[in-house]
């Protein structure tokens, strides 16, 4: 036996090496070898931290303990490698055994099950990570960075929308230990006092998974999400990314989804599982639960007739009912139902706006009737879910955009807050 | 020092050697720095896209002139300042009035701190940000604390802050006793006597222009651009306001980037204001 041994040391505690019934004997057949997703992280005189690159876990190992570790470098039985192993050897190795640094070499390899989400590094407005420590939050961001249903490339958005975010960062007041929330200048108030948000970070994606296992994934995940929150914030993405998350909110409530963006975009079905852009919002039409689709346009809201998803193809959708008059929600928006709010950033990139002929960005001129019509909804409606969509990498690199969606975001979260308030009062 | 070339002078005008230009004219003085801006880098280039939108001006009435650049080439923000404040005290001598071409908003530093070497000020400071960050020391310059620091000097008696606007973590609508903010929302609703009234007559003032104050529906080229905020027009309304009823000193314009612009929408934006200020400046030099 190695001196050095003596010293082996990897955060585990003290247990007979056959608790479990694993007998060792039975273990000291089976020819094991480090795993080889594991890679050294970091170093220092007496410990070394190795970490997994397929499940992110991490270990810290004394120096010993890895040079024994590593003398596994080569499949072989434990009795090679250190015949009549002491209690505390005995016990580092069923650690490398149970923590997987040490794998069968003959065992058939696994195929790793997709990982739901995956923890990023700049979180919404510095706001803490989603942890199952924590106590449940008035919101929840998750990032989704999925953009194959369209021609745009939306994926970096939610990594620029949290950069950005950084600049409004989440704090709380020293006195109450409750959230600060932020001074929206133009209004002239506080928004968000007191509201708690976790971020999750962000969907796994494989791209070239099946849309449809994909969407199945999201609506998974935004279930757990909801039993952590009361309102769910997405950052996509392309818009797509609303039909899972409506799919799966409308289950435990009735919905009215209010869209914010240039055009109704709704073409016919074309009856896939997982829809095409031009699809998503026939497809949550579709949904029973859904009550009514109203698309703002910045001139005004449309509206869409249900029985029209019944037409044959090619024929335009034909709107039930649309105003020009941001005063008129109440009468549109049924406030029996609660509200999913998408917000597509195409309207302020579009070159199309108000009468800012001269503007180098005509689409912007529509986010004061958007902020104008928020602000009339607010705390009429529980706001079930919100998603930001359609923020383009070319959009996104310019500093403007994610400032549009960062204030776009608050603003309307706050509108959902406001609710919880009048609710409780 | 670097004397532009003619043809890039701001709306032609011409440069240093002019000698008929009279007293209280616009004197143009490019400072193309970034190195007070914690953001982004490009608004170094703002003097000379500046310059050349402003060909696409029609010529004001009132002929000004232009000496061109303060050269950046020190490695120190804090020694360009004082190259900068050199310059202006040469334009202040010749009896004519500072216009600063920026650069970043930390330069307005040094043309203030000049001025109030001869007089005091009200200071009108158009911007998105109220650019009271807190100050790291007398060592250090930044773009997001220049005011903080300028409210500081003697002689600044008053500052009107006008186009405040956003989401910020602090509610930053009250620096202090002598200040006042105006939001972007108020600003809206200002008429002429009102807006006026806020600038003591007694105190000459020092404009000085954050092109972000504008909304970036129209000015998208600037390394801070903050939604909601005052269109070309509602500013140009304003500082005509000023120029028509009270005493300018200097006046500057900072923070374009064209880096950032789409186009040269936002020189332009800044061109035309530039315009605007020089065919209400007679008013001004009728004032001496």
């Amino acid at each position: 036996m190695d001196e050095q041994l003596d010293n082996l040391e990897c955060e585990t505690v003290q247990r007979p090496f056959a608790e479990n019934g694993q007998g060792p004997n039975k273990a000291l057949l089976i020819h094991y070898v480090i795993c080889p997703d594991l890679i050294v992280e970091s170093a220092s005189d007496s410990h070394v931290t190795l970490c997994n690159r397929e499940t992110a876990s991490r270990f810290r190992l004394s120096q010993a303990a890895y040079h024994f570790l590593k003398r596994f470098h080569s499949p072989s039985e434990i009795d090679k490698i250190a015949p009549g192993a002491s209690s505390q050897l005995a016990n580092s190795i069923r650690y490398f055994i149970e923590k997987g640094l040490l794998v069968d070499a003959n065992a058939p390899a696994t195929v790793p099950m997709p990982k739901q989400r995956r923890t990023v590094a700049v979180k919404f407005c510095n706001a803490p990570a989603l942890h199952s420590s924590l106590s449940p939050a008035d919101f929840i961001i998750l990032g989704i960075p999925y953009d194959c249903a369209g021609e745009l490339e939306c994926r970096t958005a939610p990594a620029r929308i949290r950069e950005k975010s950084l600049d409004y960062e989440y704090g709380a007041d020293i006195e109450s230990g409750r959230p600060r929330g932020w001074m929206d200048v133009n209004a002239g108030c506080r928004i968000l006092e007191g509201a708690t948000i976790h971020d999750a970070g962000d969907m796994h994606i494989d791209f070239g998974e099946s849309a449809a296992k994909f969407f199945s994934r999201c609506s998974t995940t935004i279930k757990e999400a909801t039993r952590l929150s009361s309102c769910p914030v997405i950052l996509g993405g392309d818009q797509s990314i609303s039909y899972p998350l409506i799919a799966s909110l409308q289950q435990d409530m009735p919905l009215t989804v209010l869209r914010i963006a240039p055009d109704p975009h709704l073409s016919h079905n074309q009856g896939i599982a997982a829809p095409y852009q031009a699809e998503t919002y026939r497809k949550i039409q579709s949904l029973m639960n859904v009550k009514d689709v109203v698309c703002f346009t910045g001139k005004g809201f449309l509206s869409l007739d249900p029985a029209d998803q019944e037409m044959p193809q090619n024929k335009p959708p034909k709107p039930h009912s649309i105003s020009r008059n941001i005063d008129d929600y109440a009468a549109i928006l049924d406030q029996n139902y609660a509200l999913y709010i998408s917000i597509d950033m195409a309207l302020f990139t579009s070159p199309y706006g108000l009468s800012a002929l001269d503007s180098a960005i005509p689409g912007l001129s529509w986010l004061r009737p958007v902020q104008q019509m928020l602000k009339r909804i607010g705390g009429s409606h529980k706001i079930a879910g919100i998603d930001i969509v359609g923020l383009d990498s070319d959009a996104a690199a310019h500093p403007l955009f994610p400032v549009v969606a960062c204030h776009l975001l608050l603003q309307t979260m706050h509108i959902a807050h406001m609710y919880k308030g009048a609710r409780h009062a | 020092m670097h004397e532009v070339m003619q043809c890039d002078r701001l709306f032609s005008w011409p440069g240093r050697e002019a000698l008929d230009i009279p007293a209280r004219s616009l004197c143009v003085l490019g400072a193309p720095t970034d190195k007070g801006n914690a953001i982004s880098r490009g608004a170094a280039l703002a003097p000379s896209a500046i310059r050349q939108a402003s060909l696409n001006c029609e010529p004001p009435k009132l002929t000004c002139t232009d000496w061109g650049d303060v050269v950046d080439n020190a490695a120190d923000l804090g020694t360009y300042l004082e190259s900068l404040s050199d310059q202006v005290a040469h334009i202040l001598e010749r009896g004519l009035c500072p216009l600063i071409l920026g650069g970043d908003h930390s330069i307005t530093y040094a043309p203030v701190s000049k001025i109030l070497e001869r007089r005091d000020i009200c200071l009108i400071w158009f911007d998105a940000h109220t650019d009271f960050s807190p100050w790291q020391g007398p060592d250090s310059h930044t773009h997001k604390q220049v005011l903080r620091r300028i409210s500081k000097l003697q002689g600044v008696k008053n500052i009107v802050q006008i186009g405040h606007r956003g989401i910020t973590i602090g509610d930053e609508r009250d620096l202090g006793p002598k200040s006042q903010v105006i939001t972007a929302r108020a600003a809206e609703t200002l008429s002429e006597t009102t807006f006026v009234d806020l600038i003591p007559k007694k105190l000459a003032c020092y404009i000085s222009i954050d092109i972000d104050v504008i909304d970036p529906q129209w000015v998208p080229g600037t390394s801070a651009p903050v939604p909601d905020g005052l269109n070309p027009g509602a500013i140009s309304q304003m500082l005509t306001w000023i120029i028509r009823n009270r005493e300018v000193i200097a006046l500057d314009v900072v923070e374009v980037n064209p880096r950032q612009d789409l186009g040269s929408s936002s020189s332009q934006v800044a061109a035309n204001l530039l315009r605007n200020i020089a065919e209400s400046w007679e008013s001004q030099i009728a004032k001496q």
